[in-house]
């Protein structure tokens, strides 16, 4: 995934460019972070995923970051969720790229709810990089409470 | 591994959890130096970057949830910025959980286009 810049066709073509070469290694030391400590795992294509069952709701939390609304397809068919995003990173244009960790992401999960959703009342939403699902049970799948009377 | 100072823990990183290293890409033109890197779930107030010397640091702290398992992480990383970059050019900003970073290189480091006078022959 790491690219690194190359100067060795410039070194053997252009000798006079040496203080572009001086240049380059300078550039070279951004390289270098103090933390040597590989990056996590995290963002290597699977996001993760968090979720919260309450008695009205199962809510999902999903980390995907630089995904907009349009990188998103979630859909429900019947208690099949599906939640899919992709993002593909491209250098952007008139940059040279010196360094890449992170990679274009594309992903599907599926979901089989043990409970029908009511569908009304399901929300999305996305904010700082995370997809926020709200999927609400119907009321009859919500438990009840059921009085005891005392004969 | 350990040996530079900037390893160890100090005063901001106390009392949070540890920090993952962030991972990022680098990119440069002939005006600036574009770091970007991903920081989910983090909201613009609790990012902080921070040019201090050459050292630049770059680092954001997830917003707690309720969510099961859910451990809020704190992402951070720290570079060794080229003397090219002009710190009164450096831009941050944040979209989607994407943080993007424009270090703008100083007035000499950028390359410049020098005038050639044509001089008739006599």
């Amino acid at each position: 995934m790491l690219v690194r810049w190359n100067d060795i066709g410039i070194r053997r073509t252009a000798p006079q460019l040496a203080s572009w070469d001086s240049f380059r290694r300078e550039m070279d030391r951004f390289f270098e972070d103090f933390d040597h400590q590989k990056p996590s795992a995290f963002a290597r294509g699977a996001p993760r995923i968090h979720t919260k069952n309450t008695e009205q709701a199962l809510k999902l939390r999903i980390e995907v970051p630089g995904m907009d609304e349009h990188a998103l397809r979630i859909s429900l068919e019947e208690n099949n969720l599906t939640v899919e995003g992709t993002r593909a990173l491209n250098t952007p244009e008139g940059y040279e790229p010196h360094r890449r960790e992170r990679t274009d992401l594309e992903f599907t999960r599926r979901f089989t709810l043990p409970f029908r959703v009511d569908a009304e009342k399901t929300n999305a939403s996305l904010q700082h990089g995370v997809l926020t699902l709200e999927l609400h049970k119907q009321a009859s799948e919500q438990p009840r409470k059921i009085s005891v009377k005392s004969i | 591994m350990n040996q530079n100072p900037i390893e160890q823990p100090t005063e901001r990183m106390d009392h949070k959890p540890a920090a993952v290293p962030v991972r990022v890409d680098v990119f440069e033109n002939k005006e600036e130096i574009l770091l970007t890197a991903d920081f989910p779930g983090v909201p613009p107030e609790q990012l902080n970057v921070r040019l201090d010397g050459s050292e630049l640091l770059i680092e954001g702290a997830q917003q707690k949830s309720e969510f099961d398992g859910f451990e809020p992480l704190v992402f951070s990383r720290v570079f060794r910025v080229p003397r090219t970059v002009d710190p009164e050019q450096i831009q941050a900003e944040l979209q989607n959980g994407v943080l993007r970073v424009q270090l703008g290189k100083s007035e000499a480091a950028k390359p410049r286009r020098i005038q050639v006078t044509n001089r008739a022959s006599q």
